[in-house]
């Protein structure tokens, strides 16, 4: 059972910080950015690049994603805003090719291995029966950090006002006297900041390869959607839901029901997420915590 | 203060306007209402004003400045114009005091504090529900926290989409009381498009009667609450 809260909050946390981003530009421009995931792709290979350049991971890691946050601006002028012109559909479509262009990219550059930040080797923690390893905690915990602050900008700042306001009414926002292209922008910055963050913790964990954003394109997106697009709680709550729900169907010995012992393989993980995609969306289309679509 | 438009074109897709070479002329402090029929182009008009809608010709002056290119944030911040949409009027996730900052978002703190709580005390049912999320207000409370959301930059031009729609007969009256005393209490010109034609005239200055996208009559409210013309097609006199 440990086992599973610590996975819960390993991979709940890197969700949750990808999905928190997704949530953000979709309540604001009403739009599912398909390649939002490739920003943590793009955290993780800034950070290996600066780091193989002589710098520090620390600092590496923070340019990093000061990196990426700027780049997500330049493609959201330079492509979704002339997209999303001709409407949130061409925009998905356009941020699906997007997300295959930067793999491709990324490919060219690198290869197809994986890539490794310079960390030290690192002894597993025993947490009662299970082993976590100190780059796990600093996973989580900065993690966790990152979305209290998060909460707290919204909530109590005016920055986080506007964005509230712009996301609820963009056109009141404007006769509001709110510079409502300055919010976008810096809505796409954090996103895109947040996303880059998550890309350099997992590559801290693990490795960075060209698929890392792409496998958890789905998770984050169900989490977005079961959270109720555009609700940052409703997208936290999710994506930690949902890490423990796919760690429990890769606990359960299922021997039960088919004989035996019998335990998941983990690349049955993804179906956890689209399960919980299909109940919600038959059950409760607006998600956890979102509204309901009224017209008028 | 005042609002001058000259051989203003303006509409939502290139070459189709709505409304066609207006001419007009609020002076400043004066309340004009806006008639027609539906469809005319009253709401057209107005958000063409406030950089809603694109305007393909002709000049619009607020306080002596040509806005034309201006975009709608600027025109609110720099020149001064307000805006109250007939729906859709308040932050509805926000709560009342953060619909009343973020209308006062770009004034200074201090300032923003001193003219949320002048606000406050004009609209007592507002100060009572400060901390109720817009969404959970009544209409008459809502549109009240609209208007109170557009003076929150000290506007000198106040422009209201059918403040009154949706109102019970009784709040209706509280509306236009309340239009009335913005104009006194706050010197502002005020420009408000209204189905309810006969009650806005008659806190009005002026009338503009809009029929088809075209300007019909423009002058005086008295005179328009007279015309028997007007009266016969748009006040619902016999």
């Amino acid at each position: 059972m440990v086992e599973v809260l610590v996975d819960t909050a390993v991979r709940g946390s890197i969700i949750a910080l990808l999905a928190v981003g997704l949530t953000l530009i979709q309540g604001t421009l009403r739009f599912a950015n398909v390649a939002h995931v490739e920003f943590a792709t793009l955290g993780g290979y800034s950070a290996v690049a600066l780091t193989g350049a002589g710098l520090g991971l620390l600092l590496s890691s923070a340019l990093g994603v000061a990196l990426v946050a700027v780049l997500a601006v330049v493609l959201y002028r330079l492509l979704f805003r002339r997209l999303l012109r001709s409407g949130p559909m061409i925009a998905l479509i356009g941020s699906l090719a997007l997300a295959i262009v930067i793999r491709a990219t990324l490919q060219l550059l690198y290869g197809s291995r994986p890539r490794y930040l310079p960390t030290p080797l690192e002894r597993g923690i025993d947490f009662h029966g299970a082993l976590i390893t100190p780059s796990q905690i600093r996973l989580v915990c900065i993690s966790l950090g990152l979305l209290a602050l998060l909460a707290l900008v919204l909530k109590f700042t005016s920055l986080g006002r506007a964005v509230r306001a712009v996301a609820a009414n963009p056109e009141l926002a404007d006769v509001s006297g709110l510079n409502r292209g300055r919010v976008v922008d810096i809505v796409w910055m954090l996103s895109a900041g947040l996303a880059a963050v998550s890309g350099i913790l997992l590559s801290i964990d693990s490795a960075v390869g060209i698929e890392l954003g792409f496998n958890l394109l789905l998770p984050v997106f169900a989490a977005a959607i079961v959270g109720g697009l555009g609700s940052i709680a409703g997208a936290v709550i999710a994506a930690y839901a949902l890490a423990c729900a796919e760690s429990l169907v890769l606990q359960i010995d299922w021997g039960a029901i088919v004989g035996g012992t019998h335990h998941l393989e983990v690349g049955y993980r993804p179906a956890v997420g689209f399960a919980l995609l299909v109940v919600m969306l038959a059950f409760r289309p607006q998600g956890l915590m979102g509204r309901a679509v009224r017209r008028g | 203060m005042s609002i001058e438009l000259r051989g203003v074109t303006a509409g939502y897709v290139q070459d189709v306007p709505v409304v066609r070479n207006i001419d007009m002329h609020v002076p400043t402090k004066a309340i004009a209402t806006v008639i027609g029929p539906n469809g005319s182009g009253k709401s057209t008009l107005l958000r063409s004003v406030v950089g809603q809608t694109p305007q393909t010709t002709g000049s619009i002056v607020v306080d002596g400045a040509e806005v034309r290119g201006v975009s709608a944030h600027r025109r609110v911040i720099e020149h001064r114009v307000a805006f109250v949409p007939q729906v859709a009027n308040v932050f509805g996730p926000l709560t009342v005091m953060e619909n009343l900052e973020v209308g006062g978002a770009r004034v200074p703190r201090k300032q923003q504090r001193r003219r949320i709580s002048e606000l406050l005390d004009t609209y007592p049912d507002l100060a009572a529900k400060r901390r109720i999320r817009a969404e959970s207000l009544s209409g008459g409370q809502r549109q009240l926290l609209a208007l109170a959301r557009a003076l929150m930059t000290s506007p000198t031009t106040l422009l209201l989409d059918e403040p009154s729609a949706g109102l019970s007969p009784a709040m209706m009256d509280s509306m236009f009381d309340a239009v009335r005393n913005t104009r006194d209490l706050h010197d502002v010109t005020v420009l408000l498009v209204e189905q309810n034609a006969v009650q806005s005239l008659e806190i009005s200055d002026f009338g503009v009667v809009l029929v088809a996208g075209e300007l019909a009559m423009h002058g005086p409210a008295r005179d328009i609450l007279s015309d028997p013309t007007v009266g016969r097609l748009y006040l619902g006199a016999a």
